[in-house]
């Protein structure tokens, strides 16, 4: 098969899977921001075939969702999928075609699952309890803390998960229907359970620094409600109700007279 | 900074919140929109970086656990913590106490009104579809421009009214508040970086 993912192409799509996200629909999701991502390889695959390129662009218009880094790897393998249906003969379109919905939709599916635990269970946690520890460290210079939080968690989260969706998508490409076994011997496991530990450990390090940066009579108090939070996250209670509970415990410590 | 100065101050605040909340879902997710960064960048901005950060941070780690998976729409930790820190370091010169909580009823209203533009949105596939049965193509770039233009509107609505009605009318309010109700936000400020943390660890060990 030629080469058509000539980097110029890859940059068009890299550019448009940023857009991925940009008409988000209750009913269909990610559906138009993928067909929006792959219009110019549609384009260039079906060239000077009108029909052809309208049954393309209508059939990326089904419900598509997946997490957003991952969706790089599905484009990627759409556009070999589509570069083989766009060269097969009459009689084995209809096939390629259905094989290549099959296929974008369970990868979709199951991408999902990989990038939600690396980038939103443990890429993103990581970042804050790293930023967390810098701004703390820095404390007593706040316009450095400030600067250096924000700076950390950008450079930390942005530098793997850029190069990440753009080799997705080459890789996507290039693995096509392989993706799936190809994800086997991908180490996404080890890092996410290495970016998890290293996140617990900063995490760790936070708590012995606050409770360095906070008066002494302050902390049993404090531990408690660290306990009270983790405890109430277990049983599914959302942050924003345990901080709502944490001023109704305040309440009715003044109302009994303790504070 | 005079009054009229912090007031144009809080606007400028209000739009660069609404740029930096395309972030989130629609354009990127370069983490732009992440509460650690927008407290550290409006404390800064504001000349309250101990405070801005403060509050980025709460606000971060109390978001942690929520994760936009799916259809699932969590509070708008975005706004949240730009109208907080707007709150507490802008010209409304809120208690950090009363700020981080008005900040989460403000991420918590936009959810809503996300939540409308979402749905709303469903007639963009049926326009996409008409315009290539009938023409063959998609005026992509319109739609594009277009769709984000609406979603930084609202963003900008709704950020100009927490700071430039909300707030005055807390500033004015809050000398008047019961003193139960003022211990009791003073109570949870206080615990609030724990609960955080109690969150983060939390969020180490669960699975999306």
């Amino acid at each position: 098969m030629s080469d058509a993912m000539t980097p110029s192409m890859q940059r068009r799509l890299f550019g448009r899977s940023l857009l991925l996200q940009a008409f988000w629909s209750f009913e269909r999701m990610q559906s138009l921001g993928f067909a929006f991502c792959l219009d110019p390889w549609i384009a260039r695959c079906w060239s000077s075939r009108d029909d052809e390129i309208r049954e393309a662009r209508l059939r990326h218009q089904e419900y598509f969702n997946t997490q957003p880094y991952m969706a790089s790897l599905v484009i990627g393998m759409v556009c070999a999928l589509e570069e083989a249906a766009a060269g097969a003969t009459d009689a084995d379109r209809p096939a390629k075609i259905e094989r290549l919905k099959a296929l974008k939709s369970a990868s979709a599916a199951a991408l999902a699952g990989v990038g939600d635990a690396m980038f939103w269970g443990a890429l993103r946690p990581f970042c804050a309890a790293l930023a967390l520890t810098c701004a703390l460290a820095l404390r007593q210079q706040p316009g450095k803390a400030a600067a250096c939080a924000a700076g950390v968690y950008l450079i930390a989260h942005n530098a793997p998960a850029l190069w990440l969706r753009w080799r997705f998508l080459r890789l996507g490409y290039e693995w096509k229907d392989q993706i799936a076994v190809r994800l086997k011997s991908w180490p996404g496991q080890k890092a996410i359970r290495a970016l998890r530990a290293s996140g617990l450990a900063l995490a760790l390090v936070s708590g012995v620094l606050l409770l360095g940066a906070v008066p002494a009579p302050q902390r049993p108090i404090g531990l408690l409600a660290l306990v009270a939070a983790l405890l109430l996250s277990l049983a599914r209670v959302s942050a924003y109700r345990i901080y709502a509970a944490a001023a109704g415990a305040g309440y009715l410590a003044y109302l009994a007279g303790w504070m | 900074m005079s009054a009229p100065a912090g007031w144009l101050a809080s606007a400028g605040g209000a739009a660069l919140a609404a740029g930096l909340e395309l972030d989130a879902v629609q354009v990127g997710q370069f983490m732009v929109s992440r509460p650690i960064v927008v407290g550290a960048l409006f404390g800064l901005l504001f000349a309250d970086a101990q405070q801005g950060l403060i509050l980025g941070c709460c606000c971060e780690l109390l978001s942690l656990a929520s994760l936009p998976l799916g259809a699932s729409l969590p509070l708008n930790s975005t706004i949240a913590t730009a109208v907080a820190v707007l709150m507490a370091c802008g010209p409304a010169r809120l208690p950090p106490a009363a700020a981080l909580p008005v900040g989460f009823v403000a991420g918590w209203v936009h959810q809503q009104i996300e939540t409308a533009l979402r749905h709303g949105r469903r007639t963009l596939n049926t326009a996409v579809e008409s315009s290539v049965r009938e023409r063959g193509v998609v005026p992509w770039r319109r739609m594009t421009l277009r769709n984000l233009a609406q979603q930084a509107a609202v963003n900008i609505v709704v950020m100009l009214f927490w700071a430039l009605a909300a707030g005055p009318a807390l500033h004015r309010l809050w000398p008047h508040l019961p003193a139960g109700f003022v211990q009791a936000l003073n109570f949870a400020w206080a615990q609030a970086p724990w609960m955080g943390l109690g969150v983060a660890f939390y969020a180490f060990g669960m699975r999306p």
